[in-house]
C-alpha cells in the first residue's frame, strides 16, 4: 500500500526582516500517512509539531523537503510546490484541518459553521444541516446551542463545533491538533469512539495529542519530533 | 474550476512616461513617481488568474495601485500596457481580449458581463435619478426595456440586498451610507454579472454596517457563485472574504497567495509589517 501522505525532509523556518532573524520551527521530519490508519506526532512544545500540519495544510509555506499527497486516482502532488488553486480543490475535497482554536465566519450559527464545509462541496444546505445535527449530538453539545454563533462558547463547546466541522465532509486526509485538549473523560470517549469510526471507513490521519494515552489508543505510527536548533547557535558553536 | 479572468502585465502610468519609468520606481527605490519625468507608476507588471465563483482580494495602502487594477478591468481606464483576457461563461464559451476590444464591444461587456461597487457611491450611482430608477438604467442598457419588468426586478434587488422598498422611488442621495452602497450592489447585481469588483465598499462605513453588508456579499456571492475582485486596506475584510490575496506596493504586486498564507505566514517584510500593524 502507497501512503496518501509522504513527507521527505520537511523543514520550516520564519524569517523576520524587521527584527532581522530566523527563526526555526521544524526541521528534516519524514512520515507517512495511510489510509484508514492514524499518525500521531508527539515531542515536546516548540518541536514544530503544528508546523507540519500546517505546512501540510499550506497555511505555512514550507522552507525544504517534499510533502507527496496521493488523491483518490493516483496522482501525486507535492503540497509544497501545489498551485493556490490546486490546495483550495483539494481543502474542499480532499484535506480537512482540525485546528487547536475554531476559526469560523462571526454571526453563522454554530449549526451553519459546521455545515460549511458540505455546503462548500455542493451537498443542499438541509441535508447538511441534518447531518450536522446528528454529529453535534453525538458530540454532547447541547442542543440549544446549535442555533447561535459560537462566539460565546465555551472552550471545549468550541472544540467540539471544530471537530463537527472538520468531520463532517469526510475528507481522504483528516489533520488533527489537540482535538481533545480541553474536553471532559466522557467527550473524549466519544471523539475516540468518532475518530476510530472514521479509520474504519478509510480517512488517513495526522494527529497531535496531549495524552500519552490516546497517542496509544489511536495512533498506527508514531514520530517523534524534537526542537530545532537556532541557526544562530549553530553559528557560534563552529565559531568557538 | 473554470477561469473566467486572466490578467498578464497591466500597467498603468500617469503622467506623459519616459523610457526609465519602470526601473525607477517600485518598493525597493521606495517611490511610484518616476524621477526623471514626473510620471506616476500606478501599476506595474500585474498579473492575476480568478477562477469562477472565486473571491480574490488585493491589499495594499492608499496609493499601491490596487484601485488602478480594477478600474481598468471595468474599462474606467486604459493600461498603458498589458492584456487582459475574459472567459464568457455564456454563449459557449467565448474569449474577449479586453483591451483590444473597441469601445461599444468593451461597453457591452461592462454593461452584460461585468458589476462594479465603488467606494464613494457617487461614482457608482446616478443621484439626479431614484434608486429603483439606478438599476433600471442599468437594466436597459443591457437591453431589458419593458417597464413592468424593470420595476419588478428593481423590487426584487433593493429586497435581496435590504433596502426598503417603500424608498426604491427616492433619490439615493437621502440614504445613509450604507444603503447606498447597497443600492450600488443591487445596481451591480442587477444583470447577474458572472464578475464583480469591489472596490473598498464598506470604507468608512460603520463596523455593524460593514459587518451586514460584508454578510451579504458572501450570501451573493454563495448564492449566484459569482467571481470577485476584492480591493481593500482592511485586513479583516481579506480574511473574511478573499481565499486568495495579492499585495501590492507601489504599483507592484509584491506577494501572493492563499489569504490564510499571507495572513499568517507573509513572507515579504512589508506584509510582515501590515499582519503585524492589525488590530
Amino acid at each position: 500500500m502507497q501512503p496518501i501522505l509522504d513527507i521527505d525532509g520537511l523543514s520550516k523556518h520564519f524569517q523576520l526582516h524587521e527584527q532581522n532573524k530566523l527563526i526555526p520551527s521544524c526541521a528534516n521530519v519524514h512520515l507517512q500517512v495511510h489510509t484508514g490508519q492514524l499518525t500521531a506526532l508527539i515531542g515536546p512544545t516548540g518541536a514544530g509539531k503544528s508546523s507540519v500540519l500546517k505546512c501540510v495544510y499550506r497555511t505555512y509555506l514550507p522552507s525544504g523537503g517534499r510533502m507527496v499527497y496521493r488523491d483518490s486516482e493516483g496522482h501525486s502532488t507535492d503540497l509544497a510546490l501545489a498551485s493556490e488553486h490546486r490546495m483550495l480543490e483539494l481543502r474542499q475535497r480532499d484535506i480537512g484541518f482540525v485546528t487547536q482554536f475554531l476559526h469560523c465566519l462571526p454571526r453563522r450559527s454554530a449549526l451553519d459553521v459546521v455545515c460549511e464545509p458540505l455546503v462548500a462541496q455542493g451537498v443542499e444546505r438541509e441535508v447538511a444541516r441534518a447531518r450536522a445535527s446528528e454529529l453535534l449530538g453525538l458530540l454532547n453539545v447541547p442542543e440549544r446551542l446549535w442555533g447561535v454563533p459560537p462566539a460565546t462558547f465555551s472552550g471545549g463547546e468550541k472544540q467540539r463545533v471544530n471537530l463537527a466541522r472538520g468531520l463532517i465532509a469526510r475528507p481522504r486526509l483528516l489533520l488533527l491538533d489537540e482535538p481533545t485538549a480541553s474536553l471532559d473523560p466522557t467527550t473524549t470517549e466519544r471523539v475516540i469512539g468518532l475518530i476510530n469510526s472514521i479509520k474504519a471507513e478509510g480517512v488517513g490521519m495526522l494527529a497531535i495529542f496531549h495524552h500519552p494515552d490516546l497517542v496509544q489508543r489511536l495512533a498506527d505510527r508514531v514520530v517523534e519530533l524534537t526542537p530545532p536548533v537556532a541557526v544562530s547557535d549553530i553559528l557560534e558553536t563552529c565559531a568557538s | 474550476m473554470k477561469k473566467i479572468l486572466e490578467v498578464r502585465g497591466l500597467s498603468k502610468i500617469y503622467g506623459r512616461g519616459c523610457p526609465q519609468c519602470f526601473d525607477s520606481t517600485g518598493p525597493e527605490l521606495d517611490t511610484n513617481i518616476c524621477p526623471h519625468c514626473g510620471s506616476v507608476v500606478a501599476a506595474h507588471n500585474v498579473s492575476l488568474d480568478l477562477h469562477e465563483g472565486e473571491i480574490l482580494g488585493i491589499m495594499g495602502e492608499s496609493g499601491s495601485g490596487k484601485s488602478t487594477v480594477v478600474k481598468n478591468l471595468f474599462f474606467d481606464e486604459a493600461p498603458t500596457a498589458g492584456e487582459a483576457i475574459f472567459f464568457d461563461t455564456q454563449e459557449g464559451g467565448q474569449q474577449w481580449d479586453m483591451f483590444a476590444l473597441n469601445a461599444a464591444r468593451q461597453r457591452w461587456l461592462r454593461n452584460h458581463r461585468f458589476g462594479m461597487v465603488y467606494q464613494n457611491p457617487h461614482l457608482g450611482l446616478n443621484f439626479n435619478v431614484s434608486a429603483g430608477g439606478n438599476i433600471a438604467e442599468r437594466l436597459l442598457m443591457s437591453d431589458i426595456s419593458h417597464y413592468g419588468d424593470i420595476r419588478a426586478r428593481a423590487r426584487q434587488l433593493l429586497a435581496r440586498t435590504e433596502v426598503l422598498i417603500d424608498r426604491m422611488d427616492e433619490s439615493p442621495k437621502k440614504f445613509s451610507g450604507g444603503m447606498q452602497q447597497r443600492v450600488q450592489i443591487a445596481k451591480a447585481l442587477a444583470t447577474r454579472p458572472p464578475l464583480l469588483y469591489l472596490d473598498e465598499v464598506t470604507t468608512g462605513l460603520d463596523l455593524s454596517v460593514q459587518a451586514r453588508i460584508l454578510d451579504l456579499i458572501l450570501e451573493i456571492q454563495q448564492e449566484l457563485r459569482t467571481a470577485m475582485i476584492v480591493v481593500t486596506h482592511d485586513l479583516g475584510v481579506i480574511r473574511l472574504l478573499a481565499g486568495r490575496t495579492l499585495v501590492m506596493k507601489y504599483g507592484r504586486v509584491i506577494e501572493s497567495g492563499l489569504t490564510d498564507q499571507i495572513l499568517e505566514d507573509p513572507q515579504h517584510a512589508y506584509t510582515q509589517r501590515l499582519v503585524a500593524s492589525a488590530l
